[in-house]
């Protein structure tokens, strides 16, 4: 099973000195995510963090399933990345994992936008 | 961007073995049209986020400019330093052939099948 990943770039990036200010690596989570898979995506997220990454969408058009697993995975991410100086925002969920995340307060720990354009935009509007 | 991480260590939790990882990159249709300029800030951050083993499946690119060829290069030099590789696989026939004029079959492993690249990246 493989994770969807893109890359969106608010300014050109010099590939021998990346910007990391200026690079947003969206990770798509798939339709279940939980112990079974959560591990590729940690080591994902230890891996872009530890590389220097600092803006991180994770979209949840995809998601209809995570478990504790899941969700500490993304907790333990948006830790990581927060720890370079960066951020991890969320993008997407439908109405039924919003439902999930508020049992948890989720929320009040990662944002959480309605679309991945309103995500890119708060990273854009972060940079002016 | 499809990223496959193939981690036979049994470690859970925060523990990561990279040595027993490997990092497989397949750059699919929409990241720019079969050119694989976004693959590039990808690779270079997975590779300084501490990434051993890579496999670059070429599969669905195309197009390959200088500076996609001194990344790989330049990842190969890295990654062999602390015991590792990146390989690829699947190039297509156009590819290939800027490999041949360039002699880049000397310095970067490029393999016909998924199981030889693994091998080499002693994996399997």
């Amino acid at each position: 099973m493989s994770i969807q990943v893109e890359i969106i770039k608010l300014a050109q990036i010099n590939t021998d000195k990346i910007d990391y200010n200026r690079v947003i690596f969206k990770v798509i989570l798939p339709h279940r995510i939980e112990l079974d898979n959560s591990r590729m995506y940690f080591i994902l997220f230890k891996t872009l963090a530890d590389g220097g990454a600092r803006k991180i969408i994770v979209d949840l058009h995809d998601l209809d399933y995570i478990d504790s697993a899941g969700i500490g995975t993304i907790v333990s991410a948006a830790k990581m990345i927060r720890k370079q100086g960066g951020d991890l925002v969320m993008s997407s969920a439908t109405a039924n994992i919003l439902s999930i995340f508020k049992v948890v307060s989720l929320q009040d720990f990662i944002r959480i936008f309605s679309t991945d354009g309103e995500a890119i935009n708060h990273f854009h509007a972060l940079n002016s | 961007m499809e990223i496959t991480i193939i981690d036979k260590s049994a470690l859970i939790g925060e523990k990561i073995n990279f040595n027993s990882i490997v990092f497989r990159l397949h750059p699919v249709e929409g990241d720019d049209k079969g050119n694989i300029t976004a693959l590039w800030p990808l690779l270079v951050t997975i590779v300084r986020g501490g990434a051993v083993k890579v496999l670059l499946d070429m599969q669905d690119v195309d197009f390959i400019d200088s500076r996609g060829i001194g990344i790989i290069i330049n990842s190969a030099k890295h990654l062999r330093t602390i015991k590792g590789d990146i390989v690829l696989i699947n190039i297509s026939e156009k590819i290939s052939r800027i490999f041949d004029v360039l002699n880049i079959n000397r310095i970067i492993k490029v393999f016909d099948s998924e199981e030889d690249a693994m091998h080499h990246l002693k994996f399997i």
